[in-house]
C-alpha cells in the first residue's frame, strides 16, 4: 500500500516548530516498528505492517524534546517515543496512522563522568554499548550491559526497568539510577532522585507517563576478573535449589544461569565454528525455509521427546552456569564457594568451559532471531518472575501450555534473594500469514493466562508494550486506578504513547 | 472535604474498632485509634474522610506535637502486630504493619531466620512508621528493595494489595513509590518484608582510622570487593577517632577471607567486639530513644560530612552512603492525602473516589 504524503498542514507545522523532522515514506516505515515478532512474520509473507507514522521528528536536546511534546498535545498527535527500537513487546509500535514518532536517539551529546560522586550523566539517547565501551576506557563500568545493549539506549533502558545478564552483581536499571530529567505529556521538565520515590513511578511507564531524556547512573570500577563454573543436575529442583542458596548465602554472582536440557543444548554452542549461535535454532535455521516449518508443525513430538523420553536416557540435563566478579583471588573463592553449594545440591561439576562458550557468545541468540524468521518460523521470549516456592509449577503450568503448540524452551538467568525470573523461549510455524499471527497470538495468550494463573509477573525486564497490554490490570488489581490516575495527571491529553503497557 | 466533627468521627471509630480501641482523653488533644485489621483501617480513613478529619499514621514522619491538636486523628496501627504468611524457601514474610522488629525477630528466630534488620532507634517503632520514612541503603541497597509486597489504604479508602513478586517490569512500581512516602498517600497495614536464614555464618571486625578520609576510602574500597565484601558497614565517631565497624555473612571461608583481608588493610583492627556490639540486633543503638533521619550521600559529600556522638553512617555502596542524623529543626506534620510533592497531590486528587 502507498502511504502518501503526510498532510501539507502536518509538514508546515513541524517545519515551523524548527526540530528535524521526516515525512518520507521510507522513514517513516522504518521507524514504525520495532522488534516485536509480529513485524517479522509479517515480512516473511510479504505482508506490508500497517498503520505508519505520519512523521518522524527527532530532537536534538532537552528544549526540543519539550517543544515537540507540547505541540503533540496542541495539536492533539499521539506520539510514540522511540529509543534503539529493540522492544520485542511492541512498546515503540505504531498502531494508528495519526502517530508521530518521537525518536530520542539524537539526544547522545550529554556525556558526563564525576568521579567524586562515581557517576555518569549521560543523555538518554546514547546506546548501552557506546556507553559502555565509553566508560570502560576509563576503567568504569555500569555492569548493565542487556543483550540488546548494541542498539538499545539509556532511555530505553529506564522506561523498560530493564535487567542485564549480571544483575546478580549489580541488580537492575532501577538499581543503578541516581537521577533522572524527564518531560511529562505537557511538555513539563522535570528532575527525580532515586531510587525510590516520584522516580519510580516513571521507571517503566514505557513512554506513557514521561520521556526520558538524561540519566545520572552509578559507577563501578571495572572487575579485574571473571571466574566461572559450570554443573549439571538431574532435576529442576535440584538445580534451582542451588541457584537459590547461591543468592541467599550472600555469594552475589556476576552471574548464574540455570537451563532446561532444550536450552542446555542451546546454550552449549561450540564458539569453534567460527559463528555465533548453534543449538537447537541454528541447525533449524539452516534447514531451509521449507524443512524448517515442517519441523516445528511437529512441535509436539520434539517436545515430549526432549521433556519426557530423554529425561529416561539420559541423566544430568540441568546445565547451570555461574561467575563471580572481582579481583582474582576473590572471584576465585567466590567460585570454589557456589562450586561447594552445587556439589552439596547435587551438581555434577563441568568446569569453567561450559559457562566460558556462554559468555563469548551471550548476546547470539539475539542474532539467531532473524534467520528463524527468515524461515517462515516465528520465535519469541516470554519472561516472567515469581518466588523461588512458586517457581516449579509455574515451569510445568507453562511448559504443559505450550507443549502442543509451540516447541518451548527454558531458562532462569536473573535469581534475586526471594525469587528468580526464568524465559520461555518457544518457536512455531503456521500455513500462512493468518494462521501463523493466530498460532503466535495463541501462544501469548496461553502462556501470559499461565503466568497469571500461578501469581508470576507478566513480565521480568522484557516490559509490556502492546503485546501484553490487555494482562496489565490482571498484573495490578486495584492498584491499576492509582496507575491510570497517574496517567491523567503527567499525561492529562493522552498523548504520550498511547496504546501501550494498558489499553487506551 | 466536608465540615469537620470530631464527634462524628469518634462515633463511627468505636463502631469500627470497639469503644476501647479509641482514646480521646481531651477535646483539646488528638483523637488516637488502634486498628486492627487492614478492614479497618479502610473503614476509619473514609470515616475520617466523612467528618473532615484530617489523619496522620503515628511515627511517619514530621513532628508529631504538631500534630497533636485537636480534630487530629492519630492512627496507631501497633495492635495490628500478627504474622499473616511465611514462605521459608522463598524466604519471606508477611506481616500486619504495627509489628515492630524486635517482635518479629523473637518471632523469626525459632524458625531459624533473621530480618537482619538495624534501623537504629527504631527497634520498637512498627514498621508501619518505618516503612514511611525514606531509608535508603540499609543492608544491601535502598530499604524499600526489602520490601517484596504491601498492602496499603489509599487516602481515599481503597484498598491496594501489590503481588508478592521478587522483580519486575509491569509499568510503574507502586511499591518502591509507597515505602518512604512518610503516610502521605497511603497507611501501609501489611508488608511482605526478605527474611534471612540465621545460620549462614558471620563475622566482626572494627577498623580504627585517625581520619575521616582514611575510614571512607577502607569503606568504599570494602564494598567493591564481592563476594568479599561485608554484608554492612557503619562508621562512627569516637572521640578521636573514627571506627568502622564491619558485618561479614556468607560461607565461612569467604567470612575468613574477608575479615582477614580487612584486618591487614587500611586502619588499625581493634577486634571484632565493637563490631559485633554495634550490629547485635537487640542492642540498643547509638541514638536510642531519638530516630535518627536519614539522608543519602553521595561519594563527594560524605568526605566532607561530620559526625555528631550518636549519629552514624550506613549502607555503603561504591557511590555513596546514608547518614543517619539527629534530627534538626522537625519538618511540619504529614497528613494522609496532604503531600508535599505537588505531582503527588496532583496524583491523589486525580485518583479521588469519593
Amino acid at each position: 500500500m502507498k502511504h502518501p504524503h503526510p498532510s501539507p498542514m502536518l509538514d508546515r507545522e513541524l517545519a515551523r516548530l524548527g526540530v528535524p523532522y521526516d515525512t518520507a515514506e521510507a522513514a517513516r516505515r522504518t521507524v514504525s516498528r520495532d522488534a516485536w515478532a509480529v513485524g517479522a512474520i509479517m515480512d516473511y509473507y510479504g505482508a506490508p505492517v500497517e498503520p505508519i507514522a505520519a512523521a518522524v521528528v527527532s530532537p536534538r536536546d532537552e528544549a526540543e524534546v519539550r517543544a515537540v511534546v507540547r505541540w503533540a498535545g496542541a495539536g492533539g498527535h499521539p506520539l510514540v517515543p522511540r529509543g534503539g527500537g529493540t522492544s520485542l513487546t511492541g512498546a515503540a509500535w505504531v498502531d494508528r496512522p495519526d502517530a508521530v514518532v518521537l525518536d530520542l536517539s539524537r539526544l547522545t551529546e550529554v556525556f558526563e563522568v564525576d568521579a567524586a560522586r562515581r557517576v555518569v550523566t549521560v543523555g538518554a539517547g546514547l546506546t548501552g554499548a557506546r556507553l559502555e565501551q565509553r566508560l570502560q576506557a576509563q576503567g568504569l563500568t555500569t555492569g548493565h550491559q542487556p543483550s540488546s545493549a548494541a542498539r538499545a539506549t539509556v532511555g530505553g533502558f529506564l522506561a523498560t526497568r530493564s535487567s542485564g545478564p549480571f544483575s546478580g552483581r549489580v541488580g537492575k536499571i532501577e538499581d543503578l539510577v541516581r537521577r533522572a530529567a524527564w518531560v511529562d505529556g505537557e511538555g513539563g521538565l522535570h528532575e527525580d532522585e532515586g531510587p525510590g520515590g516520584f522516580l519510580d513511578l516513571v521507571l517503566g511507564c514505557e513512554g506513557t507517563l514521561g520521556v526520558f531524556t538524561r540519566a545520572g547512573l552509578a559507577l563501578q570500577p571495572l572487575p579485574e576478573h571473571v571466574a566461572m563454573t559450570s554443573a549439571v543436575f538431574d532435576s529442576l529442583d535440584a538445580g534451582l535449589t542451588a541457584m537459590r542458596r547461591i543468592v541467599q548465602e550472600g555469594l552475589a554472582p556476576a552471574f548464574l544461569r540455570l537451563y532446561d536440557p532444550s536450552a542446555a543444548v542451546q546454550a552449549l554452542r561450540n564458539p569453534r565454528r567460527g559463528r555465533s549461535g548453534g543449538g537447537w535454532l541454528n541447525p533449524m535455521g539452516r534447514l531451509g525455509r521449507r524443512s524448517l516449518p515442517l519441523i516445528l508443525r511437529a512441535a509436539p513430538l520434539w517436545n515430549r521427546l526432549i521433556q519426557e523420553t530423554l529425561p529416561r536416557l539420559w541423566r544430568n540435563r540441568y546445565l547451570l552456569l555461574a561467575g563471580a566478579a572481582g579481583d582474582p583471588f576473590g572471584a576465585q573463592l567466590g567460585v570454589t564457594q557456589m562450586g561447594t553449594i552445587l556439589t552439596a545440591c547435587g551438581g555434577r561439576d563441568l568446569g569453567q568451559e561450559p559457562a566460558r562458550r556462554w559468555w563469548l557468545h551471550r548476546q547470539a541468540l539475539f542474532e539467531i532471531r532473524p534467520r528463524v524468521f527468515a524461515s517462515g518460523a516465528f520465535a519469541d521470549a516470554l519472561d516472567v518472575c515469581t518466588t523461588w516456592s512458586r517457581m516449579p509449577a509455574l515451569v510445568a503450568a507453562v511448559l504443559e501450555e505450550l507443549s502442543p503448540h509451540a516447541f518451548v524452551m527454558a531458562h532462569f538467568s536473573h535469581a534475586w534473594h526471594d525469587g528468580c525470573s526464568v524465559h520461555f523461549t518457544f518457536a512455531g510455524a503456521g500455513r500462512s500469514l493468518s494462521d501463523t499471527l493466530t498460532r503466535y497470538h495463541h501462544v501469548w495468550s496461553l502462556a501470559l493466562t499461565a503466568a497469571a494463573r500461578h501469581q508470576a509477573t507478566i513480565s521480568h525486564h522484557h516490559g509490556v508494550g502492546r503485546l501484553k497490554r490487555d494482562f496489565f490490570a490482571s498484573e495490578h488489581g486495584a492498584a491499576v486506578e492509582v496507575l491510570r490516575g497517574l496517567k491523567r495527571t503527567m499525561d492529562p491529553r493522552g498523548v504520550l504513547n498511547p496504546g501501550a503497557l494498558w489499553p487506551t | 472535604m466536608a465540615h469537620v466533627s470530631t464527634g462524628a468521627f469518634l462515633l463511627r471509630a468505636r463502631e469500627i474498632c470497639g469503644a476501647e480501641h479509641v482514646s480521646w482523653p481531651d477535646p483539646a488533644a488528638a483523637l488516637r485509634v488502634h486498628p486492627a485489621t487492614t478492614a479497618q483501617v479502610a473503614a476509619l480513613v473514609r470515616a475520617a474522610r466523612e467528618t473532615g478529619c484530617p489523619v496522620r499514621v503515628v511515627g511517619a514522619g514530621g513532628d508529631p506535637g504538631a500534630a497533636a491538636g485537636s480534630g487530629v486523628v492519630q492512627m496507631d496501627l501497633r495492635r495490628a502486630n500478627q504474622v499473616v504468611a511465611q514462605d521459608p524457601v522463598g524466604s519471606w514474610v508477611t506481616v500486619q504493619a504495627g509489628i515492630t522488629p524486635a517482635e518479629l525477630e523473637a518471632r523469626l528466630d525459632p524458625e531459624g531466620f533473621t530480618l537482619r534488620f538495624h534501623p537504629a532507634g527504631h527497634q520498637d517503632r512498627p514498621l508501619a512508621e518505618l516503612v514511611s520514612l525514606p531509608l535508603p541503603g540499609l543492608h544491601t541497597g535502598a530499604a524499600f528493595r526489602r520490601v517484596i509486597a504491601l498492602t496499603a489504604v489509599w487516602a481515599d479508602g481503597a484498598t491496594l494489595r501489590t503481588r508478592v513478586s521478587p522483580r519486575q517490569a509491569v509499568g510503574p512500581d507502586l511499591r518502591a513509590f509507597l515505602v518512604g512516602g512518610h503516610g502521605a498517600c497511603c497507611v501501609v497495614t501489611e508488608v511482605c518484608l526478605a527474611v534471612f536464614p540465621a545460620a549462614v555464618p558471620s563475622g566482626f571486625e572494627t577498623l580504627a582510622f585517625r581520619d575521616l578520609s582514611g575510614a571512607i576510602e577502607a569503606a568504599s574500597r570494602l564494598t567493591g570487593e564481592a563476594p568479599l565484601s561485608p554484608l554492612e558497614l557503619a562508621l562512627v565517631r569516637e572521640s578521636d577517632r573514627w571506627l568502622l565497624h564491619l558485618w561479614f555473612r556468607g560461607p565461612a571461608a569467604c567470612v575468613a577471607v574477608g575479615r582477614d583481608r580487612a584486618a591487614h588493610g587500611a586502619g588499625v583492627a581493634i577486634g571484632e567486639a565493637p563490631a559485633r556490639a554495634f550490629w547485635r540486633p537487640a542492642a540498643v543503638p547509638p541514638g536510642a530513644g531519638v530516630a535518627l533521619r536519614p539522608r543519602a550521600l553521595d561519594a563527594a559529600t560524605l568526605a566532607g560530612m561530620d559526625l555528631a556522638p550518636g549519629e552514624f553512617v550506613s549502607g555503603f555502596s561504591f557511590a555513596g552512603a546514608v547518614h543517619f542524623a539527629l534530627p534538626d529543626v522537625p519538618p511540619p506534620p504529614v497528613f494522609l492525602g496532604d503531600p508535599a510533592d505537588p505531582r503527588v497531590r496532583a496524583l491523589l486528587a486525580s485518583t479521588d473516589r469519593v
